[in-house]
């Protein structure tokens, strides 16, 4: 073996090592719950360390899935993510369009006040928000609740899909006016077909952030069987009323695993999607 | 061809629709809290509730309900459901917090002649448990159906006898710390269960009040200040000497508790009745007996005092055929008389009414005279004083302070003070 | 016909007035209709229970004469400054790291990138949750065990005592939100002109020279970035801590956010709570400000 090969070997080998210490951090509170989820009663309360349980108890998940409102919780998420991010994309796209093609005097002001609702925390908002809800009889719907996240994530979407759109020479808008196209057509057929990158990337990192919403859904919403999962999960925290840990840890991995999975599928086309869109930040 | 079988298809549609139509179905809206619903996660409890729930159907044809949760988190579900009340949104048959009843009382309706044509003398319940749920009027507001109360555990075979005082405590703790047990353990952390257990017991024994005879808060004015500042002092003591560990502060409800207790390592704890339930199917039956249950110790001289809480019903709906058919549910699984005695028994929990003991179908344990002795003589329940809610999170937070070491008793008794009454 | 006229007379008109107005619906709505009733809230002293809406300034007055209004502001800033400058840092390493592993198609820099993602894939409720086991102090607790498994007779305290407590909220933040600024510095390193490094080469620098001199300057304008819109993020974390230590022991690890909500919702009182916002607002206001001067400096 050559110098040259036996030290690129020892670096490869330190790659190696940094991959698992990275590797280990980010995976171990996974994989530990994963195992807290599968364990009997006496494990989860033994003295010793149970790093897997000798039995694993799929059980508990048939009980989460059975007993309590887990398997609704999921299908609200997936509803409110979905419609949302449809409705946001119909928000955002004219806006981020308008932005990023006219020029008016007051368009600074309104990217400050754009970025300035992006970064505003919702528990600022969600009390007058709760209020006007019900003196408007819409509190307590998924579709109410539907609006305020897309309104919530439509800033960021502007924001973002305003910076790709700028990417867009302006010759070919001029070109498509030429030709007689309207700013619609130009819009739809010129347009997002170019920024279809970041349209996915703003899509995946919306879905990431509508799915851990927790602040609007707890408050607004009065009726359990309309919480999305990150809300509906922590009434399986421990109570003063039972055991529920190990349920709690099942419910937890169920959470993660829609969005894990299409991680895992989708990982090239997002990974490259990301870092496309995210170049604009 | 096609027109008619459209118009079959609208007949047949229109024909099943029909009976539902002509049974004017009512529609009960129906909210308790998880571990007393039909969503909770005991398959026992949820089997008793189903069993109950649909005999009920069965007598109750013309009403259908729905279920609802509260949120486990006592505080945000008190909150949400006062803001409903006031609103007029409040559901028909609800699952409240006993001692905060005379918050509700004014939006709720009174059930002294269903509680009449039921047969259940008011008289029968504790003093406690119908003076939460009475109004100003004398009418009954609610029927609290589940109560607990606030003892200490300890293992009989490291602590022959149970300590009365906090000397007691001090003492047999550092022998017990010495051999190598977490001699003693209470909940200190952020949520009702910490002030509740911990606090409060050796407050009142000390004859300190939360409040004054307007509401106000007056935990902390005049003498007051200083029982507060001995209770206070004397956990720093047992924190400071390990006889507690100092994890205890991020404990907010007895139950956070259960994890160490299945260790095996500790010799005693404050806790409520309804662990015993709990530790049953954590440790099992041998190591559970090895557990006896005593009065909460005092400071040397105060009196014995403890505190208990529990869960009532109260009925919303105005509307008389679901008001009664709302009293029937409630009644038949949690508050009747097979039923108190079915669901506490189930549960763990302990009746309401005294009748309910001697009942054969109530399932007592071996602690459960110990139990309703404790609770018949030294039972106290908190303030429902609008102030209460600031008054008990402050307490959690400086008992919390103390434990974990961050404050001293006197600096965290008049930081909440402060923050209260400013 | 008559549809392309008018779309073509908008065209000319030369205003972004309709392509806007959705977002003026709802930003009105949800956004500053709720602002001005929290600004008005804030100057009353209402609870749930008594709506009242007299102006006072008391809320203020209770705000900052509170003897924990001060502690929060610290516990907020312990809580913010380690988390932002760790997830940069860390975030920097990882996207560097990922970045030439990929160079060098060593295998299984996928599952690495992956890992890195499903932690911020996690609702933060979740990561919370997690971590709280992670962090349990009783003997059969993971991390727990892998301390003791150094030092046999070691009693730490990881969320029961202030300093360790906060140093817990800052590694469960650090895991979950390091994912966002690798993305973000994993973007700018893929299009990094590469030759920069071949001249270095030539030159014969270090690694470290190569870091700081050529790696860091160029990306600045992007690590700055990143560095701000982590720093709001940071500020507004909730559900995490809420999950986590709920604020304690005591307030040990009570940050602005979980104040208002503890104030609101199990103290019920609206005024402080809203005034507590206010606080919060101008904090964000602040820091977009500083993020849209230095946006809209680069671009000039």
């Amino acid at each position: 073996m050559s110098s040259h090969q036996l030290k690129r070997h020892s670096i490869n080998f330190l790659y190696y090592l940094g991959g698992i210490a990275i590797l280990l951090f980010f995976v171990s509170p996974l994989l530990w719950t994963l195992s807290i989820s599968l364990k009997t009663i006496p494990e989860l309360f033994s003295r010793q360390v149970v790093w897997w349980p000798a039995n694993p108890q799929w059980n508990n998940y048939v009980a989460v899935f059975q007993n309590t409102n887990i398997p609704r919780n999921l299908l609200n998420s997936l509803i409110l993510v979905t419609t949302s991010i449809v409705l946001v994309m119909l928000i955002a796209v004219p806006s981020a369009y308008g932005l990023s093609r006219f020029r008016f005097k007051s368009k600074q002001a309104t990217m400050l006040l754009i970025l300035v609702f992006q970064m505003m925390s919702p528990v600022v908002i969600v009390i007058p928000l709760y209020r006007m809800f019900i003196s408007l009889g819409i509190y307590n719907q998924l579709w109410s609740l539907i609006i305020a996240y897309a309104a919530s994530s439509a800033p960021f979407t502007v924001w973002y899909l305003k910076g790709y759109f700028e990417t867009i020479p302006l010759a070919l808008d001029e070109a498509a006016h030429i030709d007689g196209a309207s700013r619609l057509y130009t819009l739809t057929r010129v347009h997002l077909p170019i920024a279809l990158p970041g349209i996915v990337s703003t899509v995946v990192l919306l879905a990431v952030q509508t799915w851990s919403h927790f602040i609007f859904p707890s408050i607004l919403l009065d009726d359990k069987n309309l919480y999305p999962v990150a809300v509906g999960l922590l009434d399986l925290q421990s109570t003063s009323e039972a055991i529920t840990v190990h349920y709690l840890a099942a419910a937890s991995i169920m959470s993660v695993l829609p969005i894990l999975i299409c991680f895992i599928v989708f990982q090239k086309f997002i990974v490259s999607a990301l870092t496309q869109g995210a170049v604009k930040g | 061809m096609k027109r008619t079988f459209g118009v079959l298809v609208f007949l047949t549609l229109a024909l099943g629709l029909l009976p539902a139509g002509l049974m004017a179905q009512s529609t009960l809206n129906w909210v308790a809290h998880p571990a007393y619903s039909l969503s909770g996660t005991d398959p026992k409890r949820v089997e008793y509730i189903k069993k109950n729930v649909d005999e009920w159907q069965a007598a109750n044809p013309k009403v259908t309900f729905t279920a609802n949760l509260l949120s486990t988190n006592a505080a945000e579900a008190a909150a949400k459901m006062m803001e409903q009340a006031i609103q007029g949104r409040a559901p028909d048959l609800a699952q409240l917090d006993g001692y905060l009843m005379p918050g509700y009382v004014p939006y709720l309706q009174p059930l002294d002649d269903l509680l009449k044509k039921a047969n259940i003398d008011p008289k029968d319940f504790f003093p406690f448990a119908l003076n939460a749920v009475k109004g100003k009027d004398g009418k009954v507001y609610g029927v609290q159906f589940t109560t607990d109360v606030r003892v200490l555990y300890y293992r009989k075979d490291l602590v022959p006898t149970p300590p009365k005082t906090w000397d007691d405590v001090l003492k047999m703790g550092a022998d017990l710390k010495a051999k190598g047990y977490d001699a003693f353990l209470f909940p200190a952390g952020r949520a009702e269960g910490a002030p509740n257990t911990s606090i409060y017991p050796m407050f009142w024994g000390q004859g300190g009040e939360l409040v004054d005879s307007k509401g106000k808060a007056s935990f902390a004015a005049g003498a007051n200040r200083e029982k507060l500042i001995n209770i206070f002092a004397f956990y720093k003591k047992l924190t400071d000497a390990g006889i507690t560990p100092a994890r205890v502060s991020n404990y907010g409800n007895e139950a956070d508790q259960n994890a160490d207790v299945a260790t095996g390592k500790v010799a005693m704890f404050l806790g409520g009745s309804w662990q015993v339930a709990q530790l049953k199917s954590i440790i099992g039956d041998a190591e559970l007996a090895k557990w006896g249950v005593a009065r909460i110790p005092q400071k040397a001289g105060a009196k014995n005092a403890t505190s208990a809480g529990g869960w009532a019903w109260g009925i919303f709906t105005k509307d008389p055929a679901k008001r009664q058919a709302a009293f029937d549910l409630m009644m038949k699984v949690y508050a009747g008389d097979p039923g108190m005695a079915g669901w506490t028994s189930v549960a763990g929990y302990l009746p309401t009414r005294k009748s309910v003991y001697k009942s054969p179908a109530f399932a007592s344990s071996t602690y459960t005279d110990t139990f309703k002795e404790i609770l018949d003589s030294d039972g106290n329940i908190r303030p429902s004083s609008p102030e209460y809610p600031k008054i008990s999170t402050e307490l959690q937070i400086a008992l919390s302070s103390v434990v974990s070491g961050s404050k001293t008793p006197e600096q965290a008794v008049d930081d909440a003070w402060k923050a209260v009454t400013q | 016909m008559s549809k392309t006229n008018v779309l073509s007379r908008s065209y000319q008109s030369d205003g972004p007035f309709f392509w806007l107005l959705p977002l003026a619906v709802v930003s009105l709505g949800v956004f500053v209709l709720p602002i001005i009733q929290i600004v008005g809230m804030s100057f009353t002293e209402a609870t749930f229970r008594d709506p009242s809406d007299a102006f006072t300034l008391a809320s203020y007055g209770k705000l900052f004469s509170n003897p924990d209004f001060v502690s929060m502001l610290v516990v907020t800033l312990a809580f913010v400054v380690p988390s932002v400058i760790l997830q940069v840092i860390l975030g920097f390493a990882i996207a560097m790291f990922i970045d030439s592993a990929g160079d060098r198609r060593l295998p299984g820099t996928m599952i690495v990138r992956t890992a890195v993602l499903a932690a911020w894939a996690l609702p933060g409720v979740v990561a919370g949750v997690v971590w709280k086991m992670m962090f349990s102090e009783l003997d059969n607790g993971l991390v727990m065990t892998l301390v003791r498994f150094v030092s046999p007779e070691a009693q730490p305290r990881f969320l029961s005592s202030s300093v360790p407590a906060l140093v817990s909220c800052v590694v469960a933040n650090v895991w979950r939100g390091t994912a966002y600024s690798m993305i973000l510095i994993y973007a700018g390193l893929k299009t990094f002109p590469k030759e920069l490094y071949e001249a270095a080469v030539i030159d014969r620098a270090n690694l470290w020279q190569r870091l700081f001199k050529i790696t860091i300057p160029v990306l600045s304008p992007l690590l700055l970035i990143c560095v701000l819109l982590i720093t709001v993020q940071t500020f507004n974390t909730f559900d995490l801590l809420r999950a986590l230590t709920g604020g304690g022991p005591g307030r040990s690890t009570e940050v602005i956010v979980l104040n208002i909500y503890r104030t609101i919702f199990t103290e019920f009182d609206l005024g402080r709570g809203s005034a507590t916002a206010m606080v919060l607002l101008a904090i964000n206001i602040l820091m977009t400000w500083v993020y849209f001067r230095f946006l809209t400096n680069k671009e000039e």
